[in-house]
């Protein structure tokens, strides 16, 4: 009875240390697909920013030569 | 005592699989996989390699044929068009540890972008004015018979040319007030 019961208890210890570490895993993998959709919008922007910035420089080019 | 060893398998049992559920076998999994992304690559290099050796193969058994049409491009004139410039986006790599840092860049980038986008904003309509007035003009001489026909339609050209940039450059502000829009 004993004996099952420190294998019951060192089982139940093993499962809780590997639930941490899963936990843990889960929560990181959380913040990397967080920061990947954040840093996507701001791609965006910046790429839009460049895109203003170069279409307004090709306006002012055409409308000097008028 | 038959109970309590039907009691004590059950916890076994379920001890078991939440280990199965658990991330040493998550990890197996991921090891399984990398070593099967590695071999698919192995594989392409190993094509790849094949695919060169038959293009330098064909290149040996024909080289005739190959040096001909550079002789006739010599021959003939060979009209160069204008390069064209256009916006590439750049695949930015940003470096952030936390969502936190990644979210402060990109509240940076919004002030900037929001930034340029009243100063284009801005742009348009002048440009609109000076496209304006500037077509005003060109048909007052035309109709004055100051200027050529020639001259005429390549000024027009080139006002239609700022019109279009114009309207592009419409359109992406119009792109940057909804992305910047709370």
């Amino acid at each position: 009875m004993k004996k099952t019961l420190c294998t019951l208890a060192v089982a139940a210890l093993l499962l809780a240390a590997c639930n941490g570490k899963a936990k843990k895993e889960a929560a990181a993998a959380l913040e990397a697909a967080e920061i990947q959709k954040i840093d996507s919008v701001t791609m965006v922007m910046e790429n839009l920013k460049g895109q203003i910035d170069f279409t307004v420089e090709e306006v002012d080019q055409l409308i000097n030569e008028l | 005592m038959k109970t309590m060893h039907k009691i004590v398998t059950l916890l076994l049992i379920i001890c078991l699989t939440g280990l199965f559920n658990t991330s040493a076998f998550a990890q197996l999994g991921k090891k399984v996989e990398e070593a099967e992304k590695e071999n698919a690559n192995k594989e392409k290099t190993e094509q790849g390699g094949l695919e060169d050796k038959v293009k330098q193969a064909e290149e040996k058994a024909s080289p005739t044929e190959k040096k001909a049409p550079a002789k006739t491009q010599k021959e003939e004139e060979v009209v160069v068009p204008e390069p064209v410039k256009v916006f590439t986006p750049k695949v930015i790599e940003y470096t952030h540890t936390t969502s936190v840092q990644a979210k402060e860049t990109q509240l940076l980038k919004k002030g900037e972008l929001k930034a340029t986008v009243a100063n284009a904003d801005t742009k348009v309509q002048e440009a609109r004015i000076k496209l304006t007035a500037a077509r005003e003009a060109l048909e007052k001489d035309k109709k004055a018979k100051k200027i050529k026909e020639s001259v005429y339609y390549e000024k027009l050209d080139k006002i239609m040319k700022a019109e279009k940039a114009v309207n592009d450059l419409e359109l992406t502000v119009q792109k940057g007030k909804e992305l910047t829009a709370d």
